[in-house]
């Protein structure tokens, strides 16, 4: 069978770094084609070169068995490529339709654009393919799922027949996973070519024909996906084996709660309600994890908690003393510390140094400074300690936070706050757009964390990061506590009825559903 | 030393030389219009900034203000308020200093001088709380508050020296401050006053402050990242509050000592532009008070050569604030240097790269 795409000896060097080192990629037509490597392997690089965003210092490229040189994306989308980016590139006030056809609308003449022509062949793709849209409704009013969708049907419009899909499902329930991997195989039915790029083994073994795998710049596995295992692609990406399932001991004797959460009532940044009444409690030895599809009052939870946002009702107390007013400063003081969702916003200063970053929440206590001068031996000390323990990859703890990679950057945070000694721990997105090696040593020093008794509230939209860590799952939708289930007997299936909001009445009916 | 040369950043020094030599150029434009030869009035300006006695003198004395003034510019900046109001600031505590200095009597200089600048500090400062107030509590913009409240100071001094503090009916000015409450001058030929080494040790004390102190690394992270370190637990409407308030101080007291070192009364045409200036030097000196320091010594020696030019010549003296002003607009505008230079650069990153291979492998 012909090739698609084949890339060969593809070499690109950045500054300081080889980010490919003569990787070849064999993409077979008509086939579904996994790219798979940690963060920092060199999958963007390779998919950029692909899409004409930059040209490889070496190596040649061959669509269809031709050889070419793309100057820009625009040749590549000459050249039937479509490529699906990680954020959508999508404008929120404009219609499925003109999100579409944005660029490259039919025309009446010059001047006017041709509205019905659009609305036709938007729905006629939308049909051949099975992509089901409204195609006057607003991006905004659409769920994220569907934005993917819309970022499919663009590239189709254009007459892509190979299509690069960029993570695209970290942001899905599973239900909508299922619902993209149906149209990826009908995408492939039709005749195209599909490279999906993941870090999800999983997903890997369920969709791909072929996988590609690449560690630090270079290729380490190519093999046809039914001839390979989770394990051994593990393996191929990381250099080393992995433990794929976390150990940990199971969860000691009752004791006081440390966080204690009654009916909190909160609103989001337009003012709607974004928590409603929600109660729980952690206790200390515990790690209580949150889980439900990205904004649906997590977020609001947390930043609740831990004082950066208003409490509209209810009482949030640690260690039985309530904390309804404090300012964010004197709750991490009562003993809270908490790893930010979002790194780059709340948990780096990526202008400032390592250092900088890592004693920013004591930076006025000693040993880091006395009457408010710095003494800069204590903490470059305390850096290369922190360093050295948490294997943050850097050459001087001088450098700044944004030379690092995001697995290296997320290590600083969970340093940071690790080393605060806090009794509970908040770690929300703990490992988003971590590498494998990064995720499993911070999973370990969660554990750690509760085997300490401390007491850790975890939230994740990775059902795999709440079954293997939490002792107890609560699953939240519409701002609202679904329901709260032992973390052992939890199953994925049932988690993502939950978190869509729907409550299987009791454990009979879902088996009476399973006998039909 | 060789490798400490090396780790030099030679970049903000390149793209500072190069603008002097675009400014220059274009400034040489004006004077071959007028028929001189430009070499022969750089050399001029040269000798009339730096060289002699006099000379020297008169440009620290003009450097004395724009020091001070672009230290407060720099404290707000830091913090990431853009305080345009130094210049309104800076009249109020003239004002104040000029009134503590002519109604205070019979104090010992000891006394006299400190209290009267502590009275243009106070001045400032309380001045700067006004923006600061509406920006940090009721959400107001403080580039438009502070740009109108620069004209309220310019107005109610000027009401002040025509009214109830003037002097006499023949010209809207102020008594003269007392003896007790004038800086001492450092020469007797010239207006320089003791007032230089107190902003060069505020340079130094700013530069302390920012570089070593937990209050200067919080005013640097609220700047750059404020909901970074807000989620840290510095708070950053504290924090930039607290940077307003210095920079107005700090602003107060360059009236206060620009009034009692050099003029020794409010008088209505009190110089403007040393708070508008102050700006332009603070990133002329790319956002560092050491910079910024030299930058205003820098400036005020093109100020003073520029007034020699003048006399000698007949091109304004206002070519010192042209060269100032095309010499900032270069220095922002430093990303066209990496588009001058494409061949530079290029070289540069390929020797990079081959470094960096060399040292991952």
């Amino acid at each position: 069978m012909a090739y698609a795409v084949e890339m060969l000896g593809i070499t690109k060097y950045f500054p300081g770094v080889v980010a490919n080192d003569s990787v070849d990629l064999k993409v077979k037509e008509g086939e579904i084609h996994a790219l798979v490597g940690e963060n920092g392997a060199g999958k963007s690089t390779l998919m950029n070169a692909l899409y004409g965003l930059f040209q490889p210092d070496e190596g040649t490229i061959k669509i269809n068995g031709e050889k070419v040189v793309m100057q820009s994306s625009n040749d590549a989308i000459q050249r039937g490529i479509g490529m699906v980016h990680q954020k959508f590139k999508l404008i929120p006030s404009f219609t499925i339709v003109e999100n579409i056809c944005l660029g490259s609308e039919p025309r009446k003449n010059k001047y006017f654009i041709d509205k019905k022509e659009e609305y036709k062949s938007v729905v006629e793709i939308s049909d051949k393919y099975g992509l089901k849209i409204d195609p006057s409704s607003k991006i905004r009013d659409c769920a994220v799922g569907i934005g993917q969708r819309v970022e499919i049907l663009k590239t189709l419009y254009r007459k892509a027949n190979i299509l690069i899909l960029d993570e695209p499902t970290s942001v899905l329930t599973p239900q909508e996973t299922d619902e993209l991997f149906k149209v990826i195989r009908n995408l492939v039915n039709k005749g195209k070519t599909v490279i999906f790029i993941t870090h999800k083994l999983r997903e890997v073994m369920e969709i791909s024909d072929t996988v590609t795998v690449l560690r630090k710049g270079k290729l380490t596995g190519f093999k046809p996906t039914s001839e390979t295992n989770e394990n051994e692609i593990a393996r191929m990406m990381v250099g080393r084996d992995v433990l794929l399932r976390v150990d940990k001991k199971a969860i000691e004797s009752e004791q006081k709660p440390i966080l204690e959460i009654e009916d909190l009532v909160s609103t989001d940044n337009r003012g709607l309600v974004a928590l409603n009444q929600i109660s729980f409690e952690v206790k200390p030895g515990e790690i209580l994890g949150i889980a439900g599809v990205q904004g649906n009052g997590q977020s609001e939870l947390i930043e609740t908690i831990t004082g950066l946002r208003k409490i509209e009702r209810g009482i949030i107390k640690i260690k039985s003393k309530k904390i309804n007013r404090f300012s964010p400063k004197s709750i991490r003081e009562t003993g809270i510390s908490h790893i930010p969702e979002d790194r780059v916003e709340r948990g780096l200063n990526l202008d400032a140094t390592i250092e900088e970053n890592l004693i920013v929440t004591s930076h006025d206590k000693k040993p880091f400074s006395s009457m408010g001068i710095f003494d800069f031996n204590k903490i470059e000390e305390y850096s290369e300690q922190l360093i050295n323990e948490y294997d943050i990859r850097t050459s001087n703890s001088k450098n700044k936070a944004e030379s690092l990679s995001g697995g290296n950057m997320q290590k600083i945070v969970v340093a940071r706050e690790i080393e605060e000694d806090p009794d509970l721990l908040i770690a929300a997105q703990p490992t988003r757009g971590v590498d494998i090696g990064s995720i499993e040593f911070i999973h370990k020093k969660i554990i750690e964390a509760r085997d300490q008794g401390k007491a850790v509230l975890l939230v994740s939209t990775e059902l795999d990061e709440i079954m293997s860590l939490s002792d107890r799952i609560i699953v939240m939708c519409e701002g609202e506590i679904v329901k709260i289930i032992p973390g052992g007997i939890a199953d994925e299936e049932e988690l993502g009825l939950l978190m869509a909001g729907i409550v299987p009445d009791t454990l009979q009916s879902k088996m009476r559903r399973e006998a039909k | 030393m060789k490798e400490f040369i090396n780790n030099i950043n030679w970049r903000p020094f390149i793209i500072i030389f190069l603008s002097l030599l675009l400014s220059l150029l274009i400034g040489s434009i004006f004077m071959i219009s007028s028929g001189y030869n430009p070499l022969n009035v750089y050399l001029m300006m040269f000798q009339g900034a730096f060289i002699g006695k006099i000379n020297i003198m008169n440009s620290l004395k003009n450097a004395t203000p724009l020091i001070f003034t672009s230290m407060a510019v720099l404290i707000a900046f830091r913090t990431g308020t853009f305080n345009i109001g130094v210049e309104g600031q800076l009249f109020m505590g003239a004002i104040a200093a000029a009134w503590a200095g002519f109604s205070l009597e019979g104090l010992p200089s000891i006394i006299h001088i400190p209290l009267s600048l502590l009275f243009a500090i106070i001045a400032g400062a309380l001045y700067a709380m006004i923006p600061a107030i509406l920006k940090f509590k009721f959400n107001v913009n403080e580039i438009i508050t502070t740009i109108m409240l620069n004209s309220i100071a310019f107005l109610f001094t000027s009401y002040l020296v025509n009214y109830p503090l003037r002097e006499s009916p023949m010209a809207p000015q102020t008594p003269k401050v007392f003896e007790s409450a004038r800086l001492p001058r450092l020469t007797d030929s010239s207006q320089v006053s003791v007032g230089i080494i107190i902003a060069v040790i505020f340079a130094v004390i700013f530069w302390f402050v920012f570089k070593k102190t937990t209050f200067g690394f919080r005013t640097r992270v609220v700047g750059e990242a404020s909901s970074f370190a807000e989620f840290s637990g510095i708070s950053p409407v504290r924090t930039a509050f607290y940077g307003m308030l210095i920079s107005g101080a700090v602003a107060g007291l360059a009236g206060g000592v620009e009034l009692l070192g050099v003029h020794y009364r409010f008088v209505e045409l009190f110089p403007t532009g040393l708070g508008f200036n102050g700006i332009l030097i603070a990133w002329l000196g790319k956002g560092t008070p050491l910079g910024a320091l030299f930058a205003a010594l820098f400036y005020s020696g093109i100020q003073s050569g520029a007034m020699t030019v003048d006399w000698i010549t007949s091109i304004p003296r206002q070519l010192s604030d042209t060269l100032l002003v095309l010499m900032v607009f270069f220095i922002a505008a430093e990303g066209m240097f990496d588009w001058v230079w494409p061949l530079k650069k290029k070289f540069l990153n390929k020797k990079d790269q081959k470094a960096g291979v060399e040292k991952n492998a």
